[in-house]
């Protein structure tokens, strides 16, 4: 469906002087460095795979999603999506396409919702009895019936979000790119996202690119991860062994009834202490957070505890480090 | 009727509709336009009449004619004002970041901000310009043309819409380049006052400045019809002034799709 191979994408940026009238002298300026935002990546997406696409910010997710959508130009190597070139056949690949920016909304900010999806249906030509069925089906399933007589600037972020990933489905795209789609979302709406996304997966086989922060995201909807870091691809596979290769140091906090000298244990480091609370970093395959907890508690009392799990951040720091 | 670049009538009424949401949204800035149009045109009429009492020869019309100028140069700002065109959705687009979520739908983005434009001025005529035109024509006593010269001034404004349209989206372009078009879009709001006879007509310009008038495009967007309108371009002349608007139409055409086309590949969309 998506077939990506040796991908770069370079940005000039103007080098800002310093000094007195640099306003002036910069408008005169052509002097600029070169950033190459995604550097020779490959990949592929099956027919109705959803995949996770994760990196820190600015690692060359949201250019790799452009690039795909047919909004920017590759500077070399190629791009198809569904054996389109996105950015040579723009509109071809824009009618298969459905994109949603978690902080940017396709929908028109002063008029109610249903008319954004009215101008939408004669945008993407959509036929009436498809679009019906559509929205029948999607505006229950997301809880939008109270706002689509209202405009996108009175809603809220979550109706926001749900009200743009119902826009980008109305014209069953094969694909749906999701950018940090949950960011700022609250647990509900997170909730119905997931199973929306989800259904509208398996009942039509759409294809999804997920890009998010979220470790829940990935767990709730993913089974392939693709990580990239400052524009490099640093992992393809299954989110069970990037998990278990990468994210196998968890932290356990323990809070203690007093304050206890800093003190050393088998298997654990000590990362981090703070009035009675301290933290230890642990591999799971060498030590359970069972009996670490046993074996400080038996030496000194403990009032609380807490294990934190490795998030996104941490699994690519980890992978990143161990290259 | 079907393109495959989203081009139809039917998506231009869509866009009608909703530009009309857009207007009945902000009533409060409705009316005070209402009000400026109509006043605008008391000042504009009363001013030419003072004018003409001092010196009757002053324009080189008689009074009638020019103060039916004067106000249809008024009534037609409130369509083709710089302020109304797709530049000012394409700067706030751009600043926002939201740009590419416009340029990514299945339609020429020229036609899109067109049949937006398109939209926003049929409302805006059909609620602001008619009726302080209909109130203009008993206060004023105005002129209304004989047949030909109405036909005439119906297919210049439709050109002048045209025109005025390719002018504003060029320089929405700009600001897809420079993040900022405040200052140039306030210069040439300037000049287009200046030169495009809405305030006042060019053939009173002396010399060096009638000849700029004539070759920049401005004088397309008010002149060319209002001159229509009070019969001053009849027969031959009038059809001189549509074809001068017409090329200008073709240029322009050409020149905003290779720019169009030029920014949408080197031009690099914030954030990532």
């Amino acid at each position: 469906m998506i077939e990506v191979s040796h991908l770069k994408k370079e940005f000039k940026i103007p080098i800002q002087k310093k000094g007195s009238f640099a306003a002036v002298r910069n408008l005169f300026s052509s002097e600029h460095t070169i950033k190459r935002a995604v550097d020779d990546i490959s990949f592929s997406v099956g027919d109705g795979e959803m995949i996770g696409f994760i990196g820190k910010n600015g690692a060359g997710k949201s250019t790799t999603i452009k690039m795909l959508s047919g909004i920017l130009q590759p500077t070399s190597g190629s791009v198809t999506v569904n054996g389109i070139h996105p950015f040579d056949q723009r509109m071809e690949n824009a009618r298969q396409i459905g994109v949603v920016f978690g902080q940017k909304t396709q929908l028109w900010w002063d008029v109610p919702l249903i008319e954004s999806y009215r101008l939408l249906r004669e945008i993407y030509q959509i036929d009436g009895a498809m679009y019906q069925k559509n929205l029948d089906r999607y505006i229950p399933m997301l809880g939008l019936e109270e706002v689509i007589n209202k405009p996108v600037r009175q809603m809220s972020l979550g109706q926001r979000v749900k009200s743009d990933i119902c826009a980008a489905l109305l014209h069953d795209p094969k694909i749906l790119f999701l950018d940090e789609p949950t960011i700022g979302v609250d647990v509900v709406s997170k909730k119905y996202l997931h199973d929306f996304i989800s259904e509208v997966n398996q009942e039509k086989g759409t294809t999804v690119l997920l890009t998010t922060h979220d470790m829940g995201d990935i767990e709730k909807l993913c089974s392939r991860v693709v990580v990239i870091d400052s524009g490099h691809l640093m992992y393809d596979g299954d989110l069970e062994s990037m998990v278990q290769k990468f994210g196998s140091v968890r932290s356990l906090m323990i809070e203690f009834e007093e304050p206890i000298a800093d003190f050393q244990v088998e298997n654990a480091q000590l990362t981090k202490s703070e009035g009675n609370r301290k933290w230890f970093s642990f591999h799971r395959t060498k030590v359970t957070p069972m009996e670490l907890i046993r074996f400080i508690g038996d030496k000194y009392p403990i009032h609380d505890i807490e294990i934190i799990e490795p998030d996104i951040e941490g699994i690519v720091r980890n992978l990143y480090e161990s290259k | 009727m079907k393109a495959s670049n989203g081009v139809s009538l039917r998506t231009g009424t869509a866009f009608l509709r909703n530009e009309f949401y857009n207007m009945s949204i902000y009533r409060v800035s409705f009316w005070l336009n209402f009000i400026y149009t109509f006043l605008m045109m008391y000042s504009v009429g009363y001013v030419w009449r003072a004018l003409y009492a001092a010196n009757p020869s002053v324009a080189g019309v008689p009074l009638p004619q020019m103060i039916s100028y004067a106000v249809l140069g008024v009534a037609l700002e409130a369509i083709l004002h710089p302020r109304n065109g797709p530049q000012r959705y394409i700067m706030e687009q751009v600043r926002k970041g939201t740009i590419e979520m416009d340029i990514m739908k299945p339609i020429d983005f020229q036609f899109y901000m067109f049949a937006k434009n398109i939209g926003g001025i049929s409302v805006r005529f059909l609620f602001l310009v008619l009726p302080s035109l209909i109130v203009a024509f008993f206060l004023f006593s105005l002129e209304l043309p004989n047949l030909p010269a109405f036909l005439g001034f119906f297919c210049s404004l439709l050109f002048s819409v045209i025109v005025s349209f390719f002018l504003n989206f060029i320089l929405g372009l700009l600001s897809m380049v420079t993040m900022n078009i405040r200052n140039i879009n306030w210069g040439y709001n300037a000049l287009l006052r200046f030169f495009s006879g809405q305030m006042v007509p060019l053939w009173i310009f002396p010399g060096a400045l009638g000849v700029i008038s004539e070759i920049l495009p401005f004088r397309c967007i008010y002149s060319i019809p209002m001159s229509i309108y009070i019969g001053n371009d009849t027969g031959i002349d009038m059809l001189k002034a549509l074809g001068v608007q017409f090329a200008w139409i073709l240029v322009l055409w050409l020149a905003s799709r290779l720019l169009m086309k030029r920014v949408f590949t080197k031009v690099m969309i914030q954030g990532g």
